[in-house]
């Protein structure tokens, strides 16, 4: 596969795509520009196939492609304006409300909305804190993958990860979502 | 893939309820992800690569590896030549165009030494250093301007080695040296004619015939150069 074999390639394409896609998606939020930056990912990978180091799974390096690409389109995005439609009503809008209305229209609207800031705060983040940050909670890799990933210690890849979180909770703390 | 706190590692405190708070609502995103893709999306991402062209395996030193250093340089080097192009990652770029900095640095040293080299053995770096490089800077000591400078001096023996009597009645002790012998007990260095003999012929060299070459003999000692070389000079004649 290394050596550009295309067969080989499209078998990984068929095993990796479900994580690829589903890792763009979290970060950017839909699906359509999910798909069109997971295929970019994988036409990335196989033009650097040359550059792989194979010190660890191919998934993992694909996905810190991946999130890469898809930090970078949510950036390209505008601003989205957080507004609080059910006033003061505590820290968290979504979690004021009883568990069985949450199927109500407008409470699907508001849980899209915060997960909508929430991406928007991630790719707010500087490096390396998002990439940590995207690849353990989106991306789904271990601390260990990562620290092989980014060739980082383990010890400085649990500081940016914890860093990371508390700048995001300040990015999220003047929308109320903290 | 749950998380653990023990992956903040040393976070305590307030700080780890402010953190745990935040993987919460980052896990609820994540949760949200329920994404299916088919052989569609396969098909689509193929489709993509169809244009791309084979990716080489193991870089541009590849060739160097298989075919040995001197076979495969040039194909190592078109090949690192084709990495800098668009379409590559940056790192992989970064490393092309280091490569082929550090070979055009290495052949053109390597060329302008030998160049050098060659024209050193050829002598030609010896005829275009040396002239130039004194002229300029040191025109005042070139030694020919100055013998030039005291050639009217070094004519005048010319007119004195007359032996009249009334030059000689002069309280001087020139014997007969010319002007530039006035000042000075030099007579000639160590030459012969440095002794008081009876010649009077006016030239340092003590030659008997008095005759031009008595001029050179003095020329030396009109510039205070106690050398004597010229007195020398007068005693073979």
């Amino acid at each position: 596969m290394l050596a550009g074999d295309r067969e080989a390639f499209r078998i990984l394409v068929d095993r990796e795509s479900t994580a690829v896609v589903r890792t763009c998606y979290r970060v950017l939020g839909d699906m359509h520009e999910a798909q069109d930056v997971a295929q970019e990912a994988f036409v990335s990978a196989y033009r650097s196939l040359a550059s792989w180091r194979g010190d660890g799974p191919f998934g993992a390096w694909l996905s810190r492609i991946a999130v890469r690409l898809a930090v970078r389109q949510a950036g390209r995005r505008k601003a989205v304006s957080w507004v609080r439609p059910l006033g003061d009503v505590g820290s968290d809008p979504v979690a004021s409300i009883p568990a069985g209305a949450r199927t109500q229209p407008e409470q699907v609207a508001l849980r899209a909305e915060r997960l909508s800031a929430i991406r928007h705060a991630l790719a707010s983040l500087d490096e390396p804190y998002r990439e940590v940050v995207a690849l353990r909670f989106f991306g789904e890799r271990s601390l260990e993958e990562i620290a092989a990933l980014t060739g980082r210690p383990l010890g400085t890849v649990k500081t940016h990860l914890r860093r990371g979180l508390l700048r995001l909770r300040d990015g999220l703390e003047p929308r109320g979502l903290a | 893939m749950r998380f653990g706190p023990d992956e903040l590692g040393q976070a305590e405190g307030n700080e780890l309820v402010d953190s745990l708070e935040t993987i919460r609502s980052l896990e609820s995103v994540a949760a949200d992800a329920n994404v299916r893709v088919g052989t569609a999306f396969t098909d689509r991402v193929m489709a993509a690569l169809a244009d791309e062209p084979t990716p080489t395996p193991a870089g541009f030193l590849a060739p160097l590896r298989r075919r040995g250093l001197v076979t495969g340089f040039v194909e190592s080097l078109r090949q690192a030549w084709r990495s800098m192009g668009a379409g590559r990652p940056v790192f992989a770029r970064a490393a092309a165009l280091a490569y082929v900095l550090a070979v055009v640095l290495a052949g053109t040293s390597l060329a302008g030494a030998a160049t050098f080299g060659a024209a050193g053995a050829l002598g030609l770096l010896d005829h275009e250093t040396s002239a130039p490089s004194v002229d300029p800077t040191h025109p005042a000591t070139l030694p020919t301007p100055r013998l030039e400078s005291n050639a009217p001096e070094s004519a005048e023996p010319t007119e004195t080695p007359e032996p009249s009597e009334a030059e000689s009645a002069e309280p001087s002790d020139d014997h007969g040296g010319g002007p530039g012998v006035e000042p000075s007990d030099d007579h000639g260095g160590s030459g012969p004619g440095a002794e008081p003999s009876d010649d009077h012929s006016g030239s340092g060299g003590g030659s008997d015939d008095g005759s031009d070459a008595s001029g050179d003999g003095s020329a030396p000692s009109a510039t205070d150069e106690h050398s004597g070389s010229g007195g020398t000079s007068g005693a073979d004649d």
